[in-house]
């Protein structure tokens, strides 16, 4: 007699949840993305459209670009604040970190008021730098704007990640690598960047993954004005410029995109490790 | 139900439990009598405390049948086993006080809260921790959590006692003072225990008998002294306290079975059990064994080996002499210490041991 | 001036400026709500009127009161789900647990919420399944964008608090089941509970990309409110940024509350030890 362990049991709330409110709506999604909006047929033309259409090739590269650039100041920044961090006093360390968690959970919406009221045209920042200074302004509802915008979101997610990191890099490894005649630079390509690179590509999977699939404070500055993948699949699932086949295309796209770009950062991180697949 | 006096505090009937290809308990048959402490002794990953879990019944064996006092629990769940359980790191609750953890069977068994007050206060009488009742857990020391996790072990009132390696988180002094004080309270409750440890010097010190395991398997089971004196395999002889083997084949001369190791005839005990041409060993403790610094001094009837003092120990009461013979063996002795007998290294000197003290064992 | 103290007031004005770059968009929009006017630098006068628009009004109120219905309910929902799920996960041992782990870690990652909003919006307006533009799918979708910071953080109490050893003590103790959940896991996990919930609700009061693509014409939600104001009426608009800051502050202080509590708790049992 084989009784089932009652762990099972516990897993059917989850199970069920996840196949209604995931499994099927993406299945939804997959097969939408083959038919054509009007008569329901099988098609390709969706994605056909998604790879000759210059709209949407052009929202593709701009996603890439604005995620890549957007991924690139998040990990420098991260970096430089989580190393700081990582040096300062329990209580200081403790104090930043818990500010830094703050903007995680802020509405999309509310970073880009708070933007608008800071860096817009008559934002107080812009204010001082024209009048005052004399100098261009700055134009928020640039590339550029966005770039600076959602780094509010990406330098404190990198900073969380990387002050952990740092601090787990434990000094005696390095002291022992010096010990037994490592120079400067070999601790770095031995100890150190070995030591903290799972770390880093964990950080910069999680902003480039969110980077790539983010619309909501673009939507909120720039409407539709800035062509990104992620708005392009919006406006045709919302009201606007209804074709759910289409927008279900764009977003099998989008998700390709994002698992191609982790499996990347996974393959370059498993190359970085010490003994891994040379 | 079978009948509940003549039974067994606890039979463990041909149990097997494997985990993937890892066979942990082998076939392992016991029984356990009433008021009875039991040790199962074994080097890591024998097996101890897998066979322990299928009594507490974390662990459902594959084959095989448990019973306690008689009734079979195989298919039981723990919490309606009836058994008390004390775990190596404690497992006490961190967010309630002692008392909350000593009354938690109670409170779980909905006795009145009076009773549960007075038991309280009884059990943790028992175990030497009045006043501590408002404590949390977490502030105690590591023999005060563990006497906490006895107590409160006990406070079910448990037909059985299950205890695995509850000693091996302490320090050495502790260590020695709670396996007392668990012996003592155990014999003043009668409580029937089955304790698991690798530590031999414990299991000699506090079983009424032990479990000697090896991969799974039942080496030996029996009272202390016999699983010292008299180890039945070479496992046991070698795991339970040290031991040293001469090795090789039994010979038959002038009428009498003797073992022939090197050059040298080594007579058995008599009974022993040996047919000529066997390959044995025969082990001899340190303590059993003399030195003899001189061909004048050797008991009669002893046998006698020479070699060299390789190196020697004094360690207050008795002093360690390791001595290597003619094919490079080492052998310890233990002698007592006497002020002014000092071998020194390279001395010659005879080994000496009565072929009583000696065990032989097959290999 | 000596040295150190140079050093110890370079370090200080760092932290006082990197603190800055988090407080001051946050600020801004708290003081632009509180004013009368800002035209200049300075913004003028002091009052709550925006504020009281909010309360004042039904559109605003009833949406402050959505958004609330919406956050408590999906917050419920992720603890019914999560807290089981997790006590499962962190019990079975071997690969598959290692998996499972593993995908609930990068399920957000490759379900973002713009994919979440397009399934959602063509899985459910068909019977038995027809719930296009009610709350409840609000409330669903919520649910399933917060769920995996939920799970983290319970899955992260039950491997502290080395579960599988407690259940096993108080089952030898004559705990079934259900009461070793009652008095002895759910006491150990609640701050896991509680962290995740706070987050959940933060999430759920601020999100707008999936609420807006689902959104029926009986109801509105605050970030929904938030961004139709942001174009025709700015004042509005700050003090539903101002509620929705506020709303996240207060999650975040309860957290580190939290922690502050439990870490204390270990402190006190680390410094026992010796
Ligand atoms: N849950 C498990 N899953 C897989 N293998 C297990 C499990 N529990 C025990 N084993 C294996 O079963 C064998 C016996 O383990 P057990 O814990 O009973 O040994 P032990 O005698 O108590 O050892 P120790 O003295 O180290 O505690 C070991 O090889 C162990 O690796
Ligand atoms: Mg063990």
């Amino acid at each position: 007699m084989r009784r089932i362990s009652h762990e099972w049991f516990f897993l059917i709330p989850i199970t069920v949840f996840l196949g209604l409110f995931v499994f099927y709506p993406l299945t939804r999604v997959v097969l939408r993305s083959f038919t054509d909006n009007l008569t329901g047929h099988f098609t390709l033309q969706n994605y056909l459209n998604a790879f000759t259409q210059t709209r949407y090739l052009g929202s593709l590269k701009n996603t890439l670009w604005f995620a890549g650039a957007c991924t690139l100041v998040g990990a420098v920044g991260g970096t430089f604040v989580g190393l700081l961090a990582s040096r300062m006093s329990p209580k200081a360390r403790g104090m930043l970190l818990s500010f830094y968690s703050l903007p995680m959970t802020l509405s999309s919406l509310v970073v880009a008021f708070a933007f608008i009221v800071l860096l817009g045209r008559n934002g107080v920042f812009n204010i001082i730098l024209n009048r005052y200074l004399g100098l261009p302004k700055f134009d928020l509802y640039s590339w550029h704007g966005l770039v600076v915008t959602y780094s509010f979101y990406n330098i404190p997610l990198m900073t969380l990640t990387m002050a952990s990191v740092f601090l787990n890099l434990d000094r005696s490894l390095i002291e022992a690598a010096r010990n037994l005649g490592a120079k400067a630079w070999q601790v770095w390509i031995y100890v150190i960047i070995p030591v903290l690179a799972p770390g880093f590509i964990a950080g910069i999977s999680i902003v480039l993954a969110g980077m790539l699939a983010a619309f909501g404070t673009a939507l909120a500055l720039t409407g539709m004005a800035k062509s990104l993948l992620s708005l392009q699949i919006y406006s045709h699932a919302s009201e606007s410029n209804y074709n759910i086949p289409q927008a279900s295309a764009l977003a099998v796209v989008l998700i390709v995109v994002i698992v191609g770009s982790l499996a990347t950062l996974n393959w370059i991180e498993r190359r970085l490790r010490p003994g891994g697949e040379r | 139900m079978r009948d509940q006096g003549a039974r067994a505090a606890v039979e463990i009937n041909a149990v097997t439990k494997r985990f993937g290809n890892v066979v942990a308990v082998a076939d392992f048959s016991l029984e356990v009598q009433r008021g009875e402490l039991v040790t199962l002794l074994g080097p890591s990953g024998c097996g101890k405390t897998t066979t322990l879990r299928i009594v507490a019944g974390f662990e459902r064996p594959d084959s095989g049948r448990v019973f306690i006092f008689g009734r079979e629990v195989t298919h039981v769940p723990p919490e309606r086993r009836d058994v008390g359980m004390v775990f190596q790191n404690y497992a006490l609750f961190p967010h309630m006080t002692v008392f909350q953890n000593v009354a938690f069977p109670m409170r779980i068994a909905k006795r009145p809260k009076r009773e549960i007050r007075e038991k309280v206060r009884e059990y943790l009488a028992l175990v030497r921790l009045e006043g501590l009742e408002g404590r949390y857990v977490t502030q105690l020391s590591g023999g005060q959590k563990q006497r906490v996790a006895l107590a409160r072990a006990l406070a079910r009132s448990p037909k059985i006692l299950l205890l695995d390696e509850p000693l091996s988180a302490l320090d050495a002094k502790i260590r020695i003072q709670l396996r007392e004080e668990i012996r003592q309270l155990q014999q003043k409750l009668g409580i029937t225990t089955l304790y698991v440890t690798h530590d031999q010097e414990e299991a000699l010190s506090i079983s009424d008998r032990i479990v000697v395991m090896n991969e799974g398997n039942i080496e030996q089971v029996g009272a202390p002294t016999e699983i010292y004196f008299r180890p039945r395999t070479l496992f046991v002889a070698s795991f339970v306290g040290t031991m040293n083997f001469f090795t090789g084949t039994a010979v038959t001369t002038g009428g009498e079975i003797k073992l022939k190791w090197h050059e040298v005839l080594l007579s058995l005990p008599p009974g022993a059990n040996v047919k000529p041409g066997e390959a044995i060993s025969v082990g001899v403790r340190p303590e059993r064994l003399s030195l003899a610094f001189d061909g004048v001094t050797i008991p009669p009837g002893h046998n006698v080996i020479p070699g060299d003092v390789s190196f020697v120990t004094f360690l207050g009461s008795i002093m360690r002499v390791e001595v290597m013979l003619a094919d490079g063996t080492k052998v310890k002795i233990d002698l007592p210490t006497k002020e002014g007998v000092n071998p020194q290294r390279g001395q010659k000197v005879y080994l000496c041991f009565s072929p009583d003290d000696a065990v032989v064992l097959k290999t | 001036m000596r040295r150190d103290t140079v050093v110890a007031l370079i370090q200080r004005s760092l932290l006082v400026l990197l603190i800055l770059y988090i407080v001051l968009p946050l600020l801004v929009p708290l003081i632009f709500s509180f004013s009368t006017l800002w035209m200049d630098i300075v913004p003028e006068g002091f009052t709550v009127r925006w504020y009281l628009k909010i309360f004042d009004r039904p559109k605003y109120y009833r949406g402050l009161i959505t958004s609330l219905l919406v956050a408590f309910s999906a917050v419920a929902i992720d603890v019914f789900i999560c807290v089981p799920a997790a006590y499962a996960i962190n019990r079975l041992r071997g690969p598959g647990g290692g998996f499972l782990r593993a995908a609930f870690k990068i399920f957000p990652l490759i379900f973002p919420p713009i994919v979440v909003g397009t399934g959602f919006v063509q899985a459910f307006n068909r019977p038995p399944l027809a719930w296009s533009g009610s709350l409840m799918l609000a409330v669903f979708a919520h649910a399933t964008l917060g769920f995996p910071f939920m799970f983290r953080n319970v899955l992260a109490a039950f491997q502290t608090i080395d579960e599988r050893t407690l259940s096993e003590a108080a089952a030898s103790l004559g705990a079934n089941l259900w009461q070793r959940f009652r008095y002895i896991l759910i006491p150990n996990v609640i701050p896991g509970i509680l962290s995740g919930s706070l987050l959940v609700f933060a999430i759920s009061m601020g999100e707008f990309e999936v609420t807006s693509m689902i959104a029926g014409f009986g109801w509105r939600t605050m970030p929904l409110l938030l961004y139709r104001s942001l174009i025709d009426d700015i004042r509005t608009a700050s003090a539903i940024s101002g509620i929705l800051i506020a709303t996240s502050i207060l999650a975040f202080l309860g957290m580190t509350l939290i922690s502050g509590r439990v870490g204390a708790g270990k402190l006190r049992a680390a410094g026992a030890r010796e």
